[in-house]
């Protein structure tokens, strides 16, 4: 028994080391002298973090490498399943979150009181939530996942206690979180009254057994992915991202806007993959609405917004619509262009938008509020932060030579493989659409006169946050090869079994 | 086998490109120290560069690398590197002049502000250069072309507080991209045609296609339009001279030996496309005849300018003419010499004339120089040097490069060649005029106290001063140029007695004329310029062959003009028909103002104002009560819930059953 | 006779009696409430099911007592936020919370 540990805990290592990460920080914040506790706690959950990292990277290398297929230990039954897309993107939010943990330390510093060494285990928590839910393959484990996520995202939305605008952000994260909730699990018990099932591949094999579809599964999964939809902020069920994008902390909204999203891309397409395929008809009209929906809406409304991580919010529920017309597309096996295009444009995503908090964050450092107005003139005082933002704004937007550009084309691709030409136009116009509100922030930073000069000191480590990340848009903007093989890697994964 | 050519050379642009973001970077706090970050990576490439040539002098074959760039479904495309032969040629030009201009700059810019920020843009035009010649694909060539126009761009306005440098370096940019526009074009025809952008695969198809071998050769001649406007050849050679207003070893750099230069190393590389269509390929007339042009008119008006640089302008014109010349009649070996010898020769004379303009306190005018040999020993030394080889004298190189181009131009094209001795006895001729008027006589404007320049600008002087004098009979030994870079199946060029006697007949007689009318009195301060007799031609020449008034009537009047023709018609329209009419055309004008405001203005902001409206509208959707953001939330469920049981099939609840 | 749709009639009532409530109250703990009936509605169905589609497994209580735990998480961390929107605001008005809109 001892003798294959290895196999009987390896591949669940990363998140045993994220439970264990997250346990080990909350105790050492009791009992850590006062005036070292922050570093040390720091440290030790980046190092975790990087540890959690490399074994995602090592148990993702051991299955790429043997011939046959990982076997799964029998203590987990059917509820997590290993897989090379569920492992990329672990390895994307493991390293979404800690570039979220870079850009944190000062933010923190400014502007809590109290909580301050809690903070790093809940990010932990909730890195753990989103690794499990991209592994998840029953509906209790994706409950579970999800709520571990989401509990953890409400308290650090509103960890400012002091601030009645993140209390308020708080507050209505988790009414509107707890009531989808509701409804996903609501959906979740009719579909298991249906099929007398609760892990995906028993699902699926029950629904082909009734044949023509029932009206009560596709309820069921309506109701679950309204759910699903709550965590990736797409329209309809996104009313809660704006107010808190625009309360909540800085470094966890660059976390809370990237994470959960990687997390419910995986656990839709696997719902949808693995428990429904043969009612495909139904959820690709379903998603595709969504997708539509989502980013007409998003992109639209966030021409008005005056406050820049509101704008971005908008940007951001744009930005799962077009994510989200990969998910509606064919599957991999009659369409090259799907599993590449959803994970690119995920790890492309990861990196313009934590990037574009991480500048917002330095210039909340700087004293400066988060009103686009008050970028006036960053290009003089500041003219990394401005290029920065420029950068990930031209990514957001998908122009070239930035990532975002092969994100988009990649999934507008998938789009039009699959007969969705529509959503591809759609999804082009609405691009359009964002070229005009991103480069108004950059006509502020750049053509305006400052008001009032400001000077910016940042630590190192939120500069090297903007480093990564400046450097993940533009290497893979100029070369997306190695991303798109790596997207490659799990290309039959997510088709159908 | 993996060579050890393989190994190192993807490093070679990669050493220039890291010395830019360290002096981009760092560049404030290295200030001095930034010129030696740069001459590390222009140095560190040719230590690379040099192994890389060597092994191809000894035979070793062509390296090819590519990877994938892109790579979805069956869509596939290549990237990589390439050196063969030419490459190797051009790495050679590139690294070693490049890295003596580098340091010769040291010397140049000293006193600048802005020091650290010229070696970045230096850096990374090297790094773009390089990249445009290693590339084995027509995308990262066109990546390394588009990248040295912006360093062109930026250097030649490096001194951007001088209105003149700004309007010539936006000159130079909007010319230029005029002909990278069918650089471009080019490309994607090619592409489409061949579904590939890399070179073999290119030619390849390119051979074997008897369908589609007319559009091949429109894709030859697009791309040779680039390499009009890259190269400077007529009709867009306008913007090179007005590009001398960038510091001086910018111009010697990047206007006479390395980026003008790509032009010709782009036909070169394209050569399979532009052989298409056999003896009479229509490609490579086309070249022949621009190039023959080129040469002749730039040599002419040459022959008439008084500022130091413009004369080398106007000859690095015409030498890059003569090249496309050689080119266009067949002499692929010979067009590349040249490229390579005047690259040597043309960049001595341009760091030689700004020893001379430094020395004379930013004095660019020659009526003003003379006696300058005395000050100035080691410029005056390695420019006559300059001089001979570019006025073709044996044994210098110039002599062979030209010679060679001369002999395939008899050989096939007489009225070409006609234009190329032409040429060749302008040349040598007015670089007579200019070593007289520099050099020769006595110092004309007597309150300019001119001095020698420092050994760091001299030194590199004397060097390229050395290469300029071997290099061609070094190649021309035992055919080795030929051997090494060749096209084909081509015979060499075998070295006949009488064109090298013609040529060099023709060169005495230009330096002839040049002695007789600036050599044999000297001109003084009182003098006028003796050419002025020749009258209206002088004038003629003098303003070049009115080429900006030409493009100025042709092109941007109209244009103008028109525009102002639309303005005065409105202007007549409202305000002539008020003073008629009086109050009716109030009415009228208020219509057509309405008419302006909400119909003609209104279509083009409709919908841009839609869409903005329509955003603002939806942000009201945003109540700020939670309880409003779940009804929508629940409404949107139900919704999508009716939708998919309404297009559902039929039906049935199996529990009431 | 009592059968499964008697058990899916009452926890459908219960589902839009909480769903009426979340969008009726006013009071920030009668909101959270609500959610715990349609908690509560999930979990009839979960057990009603269990006991009449698959009677020889224990899957639907199993994920019955994940759904009541996670649910007491859920009430605790609601309740910290509702006292902190106290503190700062002295009431817990839901209608009242619109700091941030548009």
């Amino acid at each position: 028994m001892s003798g294959d540990f290895g196999s009987v805990i390896g591949p669940v290592a990363p998140e045993i080391i994220l439970c264990v990460l997250g346990l080990l920080l909350l105790v050492a914040g009791m009992f850590l002298p006062a005036h070292r506790k922050a570093t040390i706690i720091f440290w030790t959950c980046l190092v975790g973090l990087g540890t959690a990292l490399c074994s995602c990277v090592m148990v993702l290398a051991a299955i790429a490498l043997s011939p046959e297929p990982l076997q799964m230990p029998n203590w987990l039954g059917a509820t997590l399943r290993v897989d090379e897309f569920a492992l990329v993107l672990k390895i994307l939010i493991n390293l979404a979150t800690i570039l979220t943990i870079l850009i944190s330390p000062e933010y923190i510093q400014h502007r809590l009181t109290a909580g301050r060494s809690e903070y790093f285990p809940l990010v932990v928590f909730a890195a753990l939530g989103m690794t499990l839910l991209v592994s998840a393959t029953d509906l209790i484990t994706i409950y579970v996942a999800m709520e571990l996520t989401s509990l953890v995202s409400y308290v650090l939305v509103g960890y400012m206690k002091r601030d009645p605008k993140s209390t308020e952000a708080g507050m209505k994260y988790f009414l509107v979180g707890a009531a989808s909730s509701a409804i996903m699990l609501y959906g979740m018990s009719l579909t298991y009254g249906m099929t007398g099932a609760t892990d995906l591949a028993s699902i699926r094999r029950a629904i082909a057994e009734l044949g023509s579809p029932e009206p009560m599964v596709l309820v069921g999964l309506i109701l679950m992915v309204a759910g699903f939809g709550f965590k990736l902020a797409a329209a309809p069920f996104h009313m809660w991202a704006p107010e808190a994008y625009e309360g909540g902390p800085t470094p966890i909204v660059a976390l809370i806007s990237v994470g959960p999203k990687m997390a419910g891309i995986a656990v839709l397409l696997h719902v949808l993959e693995i428990g429904f395929p043969e009612i495909r008809d139904h959820w690709s009209a379903l998603i595709a609405a969504i997708a539509a929906i989502s980013m007409v809406l998003g992109n639209l409304t966030a021409i008005p917004q005056k406050n820049i991580k509101r704008m971005l919010a908008y940007s951001s529920i744009g930005q799962i619509g077009y994510i989200l017309i990969g998910v509606a597309s064919l599957p991999q096996s009659m369409n090259d262009w799907r599993t590449s295009g959803i994970i690119v444009y995920l790890l492309v995503y990861a990196f313009m938008n934590i990037g574009a908090f991480a500048v917002v964050t330095a210039v909340s450092n700087a004293g400066l509020s988060d009103d686009i107005e008050d970028y006036r003139g960053l290009a003089q005082s500041s003219p990394l932060l401005a290029v920065a933002l420029l950068v990930f704004l031209a990514s957001l937007a998908g122009l070239p030579p930035t990532a975002g550009l092969w994100g988009k084309a990649l999934i507008f691709g998938a789009a039009i493989y699959s007969g969705f030409t529509w959503l591809a136009v759609v999804g082009v116009a609405c691009s359009v659409v964002s070229v005009f509100y991103y480069f108004n922030v950059v006509r502020v930073m750049f053509f305006l006169k400052a008001t009032t000069p400001h000077t910016f000191r940042n630590t190192h480590l939120l500069t090297a946050g903007i480093i990564i990340a400046i450097t993940g848009t533009l290497f893979i903007g100029v070369y997306p090869e190695p991303f798109i093989a790596m997207a490659r890697v799990g290309q039959d994964i997510v088709a159908a079994r | 086998m993996t060579s050890y050519v393989q190994k190192i050379a993807w490093l070679i642009p990669l050493l220039p490109f890291a010395a830019f973001w360290i002096i981009l970077f760092f560049g404030y706090r290295l200030r001095k120290a930034s010129a030696l970050v740069a001459i590390a990576g222009i140095a560190g490439a040719f230590g690379l560069s040099l192994p890389c040539f060597i092994a191809m002098a000894r035979g070793h074959d062509p390296v090819n690398v590519s990877f994938p760039w892109v790579q979805i479904g069956r869509l596939t495309v290549d990237l990589g590197y390439q050196i063969d032969p030419l490459t190797a040629v051009m790495l050679m030009v590139v690294t070693l002049i490049g890295s003596l201009i580098f340091i010769y700059s040291v010397g140049y810019m000293t006193d600048d502000p802005l020091f650290h920020r010229f070696f970045a843009y230096m850096s990374l035009f090297a790094c773009a250069m390089l990249t445009l010649v290693m590339s084995n694909n027509f995308l990262m060539l066109y990546v390394g072309w588009e990248g040295v126009g912006l360093c062109s761009y930026l250097l030649i306005g490096f001194w951007f507080e001088k209105p003149s440098a700004m309007r010539a370096a936006k000159k130079a940019f909007l010319v230029t991209r005029t002909g990278d526009c069918g650089l471009a074009l080019g490309i994607f025809l090619l592409f489409y045609l061949t579904g590939s952008v890399a070179f073999d695969p290119i030619f390849d198809a390119a051979h074997h296609s008897h369908i589609h071998e007319t559009l091949f050769i429109a894709a030859a001649i697009l791309i040779f339009f680039g390499a009009v406007g890259k190269s400077a050849q007529f009709p867009l050679h306008v913007w090179l001279p007005d590009a001398m207003e960038g510091p001086t070893p910018v111009s010697a750099l990047i206007h006479a030996a390395t980026m003008v230069a790509a032009g010709v190393y782009l036909v070169a590389r394209s050569y399979p496309l532009f052989q298409l269509g056999g003896e009479h390929a229509i490609a490579l007339s086309v070249v022949a005849w621009i190039g023959g042009i080129t040469a002749f008119m730039a040599a002419t008006i040459a022959v008439a300018q008084n500022d130091i640089k413009r004369v080398l302008a106007y000859s690095t014109i015409s030498q890059l003419g003569y090249m496309m010349l050689g080119l266009g009649v067949g002499g692929y070996t010979a067009g590349v010499f040249h490229l390579m010898t005047h690259a040597f020769f043309k960049a001595l004379l341009f760091l030689g004339s700004g020893s001379v303009i430094l020395g004379f306190h930013h004095e660019q005018d020659m009526m003003k120089m003379g006696g300058l040999k005395k000050a100035m020993p080691y410029t005056f030394w390695t420019y006559f040097i300059g001089y001979l080889a570019l006025a073709g004298i044996p044994p210098l190189a110039g002599f062979w490069s030209k010679d060679e181009i001369l002999h395939h131009a008899l050989e096939h094209n007489f009225p070409v060649f006609l234009l190329g001795a032409a040429a060749a006895f302008l040349t040598s001729f007015y670089m007579t005029r200019q070593m007289y008027l520099v050099f020769g006589g006595e110092q004309r404007d007597k309150h300019i106290h001119a001095h020698e320049s420092p050994f760091v600008m001299t030194v590199p002087l004397m060097i390229l001063a050395f290469f300029s004098a071997i290099i061609g009979i070094v190649c021309v030994h035992g055919q080795g140029f030929h051997h090494l870079v060749h096209f084909g199946q081509e015979p060499p060029a075998p070295f006949s007695l009488s064109v090298a006697g013609i040529s060099t007949a023709i060169a005495l007689l230009g330096i002839g004329l040049g002695w007789k009318l600036y050599g044999q009195k000297p001109l003084s301060a009182a003098d006028e310029d003796p050419l002025l007799k020749i009258g209206r031609l002088y004038t003629f020449l003098q303003n070049k062959w009115y080429f900006d008034e030409l493009y100025d009537t042709v092109v941007i009047r109209p244009l103008l003009r028109s525009a102002r023709i639309l303005y005065w018609v409105d202007q007549k329209l409202v305000d002539g028909t008020v003073n008629l009419v009086g109050i009716i055309t109030i009415i009228l004008a208020r219509v057509h103002q309405l008419f302006d405001t909400y119909i003609v203005d209104g279509c083009v902001n409709l919908v841009g104002t839609v869409t903005r409206q329509m955003g603002f509208a939806l942000r009201y959707l945003q109540t700020g009560s939670v309880q409003s953001y779940l009804c929508v939330l629940y409404t949107g469920v139900i919704l999508f819930v009716v939708w998919q049981l309404y297009t559902g099939q039929h039906f049935s609840c199996p529990f009431l059953k | 006779m009592i059968a499964v749709h008697h058990y899916i009639f009452l926890s459908a009532a219960l589902f839009a009696v909480g769903i009426y409530g979340v969008i009726a109250r006013r009071n920030a703990v009668g909101v959270l409430m609500s959610i715990e009936l349609m908690l509560n509605a999930v979990n009839i169905n979960l057990l009603a099911f269990a006991r009449y589609v698959t009677p020889t497994t224990l899957t639907g209580q199993v994920f019955a007592v994940f759904v009541i735990t996670v649910a007491a998480a859920e009430v605790a961390v609601g309740l910290a936020l509702v006292i902190n929107v106290y503190r700062n605001m002295d009431h817990i008005n839901v209608d009242d919370i619109n700091l941030m809109k548009w």
